[in-house]
């Protein structure tokens, strides 16, 4: 767990990126969220990906993108 | 959500009923066009060989022949990475299972096809073709497939562990791993821990409806699909994908789809019928054999899983752990993620430690299967739970009560839990009057368990058209294969204020509704029933704007409620100003698209009573209840209907099913005689009960019931059977010889 | 291999009926390819799965397993004729009303299997039933809706007959 900045998803990925670098590639393919990966905020998957805007002291995931059968 | 619902909750008759009692119901196999082809499709011998030839002259020369393709047939572009709904994969390995190039990974990949006057021409030209190839040495389970010295499927496939790629070329696809608190000081606090190794067989989805396609290359290029499907605009985005088209060339009509659970998500028929269809440039249909059902389609991983879990003597639990080492088949993409998030879903336990294997095999490559990757952990995990009950001498759900997972409670994988309804599932099973039922009689027991899937959201798009008599049609995308289109029906019924019989629903091909996602996870009840009720709400909408201007009235001051519109004392039903619409400014049509956010899991817990032969292991199920958190359960007998069907299927895998591979990576068993699926006679009747913790994401509640209900099913049998017999078993399934072989190990002992 | 076709004459859902089919096209092709009565289902191809029962001089048939050559001179029901004209036989009003089909595509096979048990035993018990359809295999039902349907209707053609 560990604790960035940002105002949407899109930011805290960059911030991620600066603590930990070669996390925006395993999140990312070419700008893009990798579409086995979903975000979670405060438990709840977004369908707004890295545009969904987050409140301070908001918890994100990035989860295993399932459906299922 | 105390409401009274006029139409939710009721149980109408479902709008396609009397097609599908009178047989007039129309399913893939059933659509006939003028100047029909069929077609045939050769496929491999060996579990793993290189292709080294293929020669079609033979098949060509056979009188009634139209045309033979094979993997060269594809437009030839460069790989890229392509997510078709399942994911990212790479382009080759989606048209690689299709038609096999250069390799062929296992039995029954599918190597060329051919397309005649008729299905037994067809059939007799494709045995005609000959192939060389060059036999290579198998592996067939995920811990052969993971030795160092394993033969490798594909050249190119590099693990990728915690998600970065490591460039070890490997059968192991990915290794995942989530870790929560510290399980060696978790354990070390233990006062009990058991740590037991589980294997489940491969089992398939079983669907009555082979697979089937029926393409059309049209001669304006559009390439038209009828076919039954569980995503028509997957398959759509598939054949575009495969074909190198966009997606506005190809038009895919979803037929009746006779079974699903999963399997029928992957595309494999349409895009060699449409590359027949092109050559001939006539409509070319494809049926699968059942034997190729089982061969050349994905059913669900076997599984070598561990699982270790640590308990405090007050019963409190304390550490988890689990290995699950999943085969994906030939190509990589085994659900082991999802079952990696399920293993421990029904527990709160603050040191948590899951490892998942991706492990590529010489077997069909694998599908989701109902909860895909969930029934496999819950084997593993609740028999492990029901032994720690044992030892703590606790009744099995009280022990499951004192670590329930609930509201906020911290999964291993990440987030926190929100609103689910895992304890009031484990109260409704303590208070059925099962569970307290006596049971007597020698070599008779009661096993229960615990299972969880999370369901799926995803885009569904809907349209409602109110006619002149006061009734609407609504179009929507999502095939149905359960009696979706009423219960989507009803939601929109009920937001409207008129009776479901009212609402004409139909299922639409890819040019006539927006996009909507599969029918699958669970979602479709929720997501597009979610479409459904936006949709009806822009109708009452536009509706109360027609009042105000009938009343010349703002439209602000018009109120609607259960079908009536009324402002200032004048009042109007909805078939009244139904029929009011062309004065009023012409035709109202609602539109929604959705991708709702909040979706709700479910929670499924099942009781079994079994009696175990002590001369031939056969396992009877003498009763059986399956408990499951519908959220809100729109039309209850097609949510008792997926509880039962669930669980029947969770029998099936518990007892006999199994894809029973020769050492030459042969199913042995690919009928319907021998892949042995319960029977009306194996069965009593499936009690059930519905627990409603509702969703606060849907406006009714809904959560998504498809699926959980499989999960228990196998781990409850095997409590059943140690109660029955004293003997655990770790295997599915858990057929007669191995039964009998446990027993007798115990009684030597 | 080209086959010549023979000429068949027979009896379907009470109608004088006359197909060409080749001897190696099973009754259940010539249902549905030949004569485009698609009501009766293909799900195995090897009579185990029950999904092309159909009713041949009174007795039920998987008919994947019968040649169409053998209808010569047959009498055969499939699911399109068990409705009376206009009005649904009770076993297909029963299926609907609680709600015994999912899919729906073992379900003609399952009627015309039930429809053959009621006309030969009136008021068959829970067990009588399961044996009588353990070769209608249905994958998502779990059979408890279809045997209530099916002891329903039979409980419904023995009040017409008080």
């Amino acid at each position: 767990m560990v604790e960035v900045e940002g105002t949407t998803v899109r930011e805290i990925i960059d911030s991620l990126e600066k603590q930990h670098s070669g996390m925006a590639e395993r999140l990312l393919d070419q700008g893009r969220l990798r579409p086995n990966i979903s975000v979670a905020i405060d438990g709840v998957v977004t369908p707004f990906g890295l545009l969904e805007e987050v409140e301070p002291q908001s918890e994100i995931h990035f989860v295993h993108a399932i459906a299922g059968g | 959500m105390s409401e009274q619902y006029k139409i939710l909750g009721t149980r109408p008759i479902r709008h396609d009923g009397v097609d599908k009692v009178t047989g007039r119901a129309l399913y893939g196999a059933d659509f006939q066009i003028a100047g029909l082809l069929e077609a045939a499709i050769l496929r491999s011998p060996h579990a793993h060989a290189r292709i080294l030839k293929i020669d079609t002259r033979k098949a060509h020369a056979l009188p009634g022949v139209k045309a033979v393709v094979t993997a060269a047939d594809f437009p030839q572009s460069p790989d890229r990475i392509v997510d078709l709904g399942e994911g990212e994969t790479p382009l080759s390995y989606i048209r690689g299972n299709v038609l096999a190039s250069g390799k062929t990974l296992y039995k029954g990949h599918a190597v060329a096809a051919v397309a005649a006057v008729n299905v037994h021409v067809a059939q007799e030209a494709a045995s005609l073709i000959e192939v060389e190839y060059e036999e290579l040495p198998c592996v067939l389970t995920a811990p052969d497939a993971m030795r160092p010295d394993a033969p490798l499927l594909h050249a190119d496939l590099k693990t990728t562990e915690f998600g970065e790629q490591t460039g070890r070329a490997s059968n192991v696809a990915e290794h995942f791993r989530h870790l929560l608190g510290d399980v060696e000081k978790g354990f070390a606090d233990a006062d009990h821990v058991v740590e037991r190794e589980f294997h489940t067989a491969t089992v398939h989805q079983g669907y009555i409806e082979p697979h089937n396609a029926t393409v059309l290359w049209n001669q304006d290029g559009r390439v038209l699909v009828w076919t039954s499907t569980q995503g028509a605009f997957v398959v759509r985005d598939t054949v575009a994908c495969m074909l190198d088209l966009p997606v506005s060339q190809v038009r895919v009509t979803p037929m009746e789809i006779g079974g699903g659970f999963g399997g029928k998500i992957p595309v494999y028929l349409e895009p060699v019928a449409a590359l027949l269809s092109k050559k001939t440039g006539r409509p070319v249909r494809i049926v699968m054999t059942r034997q190729e059902v089982f061969e050349g389609t994905g059913p669900t991983p076997g599984s070598f899983i561990r699982v270790k879990m640590g308990v405090r003597g007050d019963g409190r639990m304390v550490a988890a752990q689990a290995h699950l080492a999943y085969e994906a088949g030939a190509y990589p993409g085994a659900m082991v993620g999802p079952g990696g998030m399920c293993v421990f879903a029904a527990y709160d336990i603050g040191n948590v430690v899951i490892d998942g294997f991706d492990v590529v095999v010489n077997k069909p490559s694998t599908a989701a299967y109902r909860a895909p990757g969930a029934t496999n952990a819950a084997f593993a995990t609740e028999s492990v739970v029901d032994e720690l009950a044992e030892i703590l001498g606790m009744d099995p759900i009280e022990f499951r009560l004192k670590n329930a997972a609930r509201e906020g409670t911290r999964r291993a994988d990440g987030p926190k839990f929100p609103r689910i309804g895992c304890v009031e599932v484990l109260e409704a099973i303590k208070a059925h009057p099962h569970y307290s039922a006596p049971l007597e009689g020698p070599h008779r027991g009661r096993g229960v368990a615990i299972g969880f899937w999370f369901n799926a959201g995803l885009q569904s798009s809907c349209t409602i058209s109110v006619n002149a008599d006061g009734s609407v049609v609504l179009v929507e995308g999502s095939t149905d294969i359960g009696g979706t289109r009423t219960s989507i029906a009803m939601q929109a019924a009920e937001v409207l204020g008129i009776p479901a019989e009212k609402v004409q629903p139909s299922v639409a091909d890819t040019d006539s509704v927006g996009y909507t996602a599969v029918t699958g996870g669970s979602r479709t009840t929720f997501a597009t029933g979610f479409a459904a009720c936006e949709a009806a709400n822009d109708v009452i909408r536009q509706m109360k704007e027609r009042a105000a201007r009938l009343w010349q009235t703002g439209a602000g001051s018009v109120e609607a409620d259960a079908g009536v519109f009324r402002s200032n004392g004048n009042s109007l039903s909805f078939a009244e100003l139904a029929a009011r619409l062309g004065e009023t400014g012409g035709p109202v049509i609602g539109r929604a698209a959705v991708h709702p956010r909040a979706v709700g899991g479910s929670f499924s817990g099942c009781i079994a009573d079994v009696e175990v032969d002590q001369e031939t292991g056969k396992v009877s199920i003498l009763r059986f209840t399956s408990i499951q958190d519908a959220g809100k359960a729109i039309h209850p007998s097609y949510v008792e209907g997926q509880m039962q069907g669930g669980s029947v299927q969770g029998i099936g895998w518990a007892l006999n099913e199994e894809y029973y591979m020769s050492d030459r990576g042969a199913m042995m068993n690919s009928s319907l005689l021998d892949y042995r699926m319960p029977t009306s006679l194996d069965l009593p009747m499936i009690d059930t009960h519905i627990v409603e913790v509702p969703n606060p994401g849907h406006p009714f509640g809904v959560r998504g019931v498809g699926e959980a209900n499989i999960v228990p099913p196998p781990a409850a049998i095997a409590n059943a059977i140690y109660r029955a017999a004293g003997v655990r078993l770790n295997r599915l399934p858990m057929k007669p010889m191995a039964v009998m072989q446990a027993i007798w190990s115990a009684r030597k002992a | 291999m080209k086959q010549c076709k023979v000429r068949v004459e027979t009896w379907i859902n009470g109608e004088p009926v006359e197909f060409l089919c080749e001897p190696r096209q099973s009754l259940l092709e010539s249902l549905r390819d030949v004569l485009n009565l698609t009501g009766t289902k293909e799900g195995c191809n090897d009579g185990n799965c029950g999904a092309c029962t159909v009713i041949f001089d009174g007795r039920i048939v998987t008919s994947c397993l019968v040649l169409g050559v053998e209808a010569q001179g047959r009498a055969i029901t499939t699911i399109e004729g068990i409705a009376d004209g206009a009005k649904l036989h009770p076993l297909q009003q029963m299926f609907l009303e609680e709600a015994a089909l999912q899919c729906g595509i073992c379900t003609p096979g399952f009627i015309v299997a039930a429809k053959a048990l009621l006309d030969s035993e009136p008021g068959p018990s829970e067990d009588r039933i399961r044996l009588w359809l353990a070769n209608n295999l249905c994958r998502c039902t779990g059979y408890d809706k279809i045997i209530r349907a099916v002891q329903r209707a039979a409980a419904m053609a023995q009040e017409v007959k008080i």
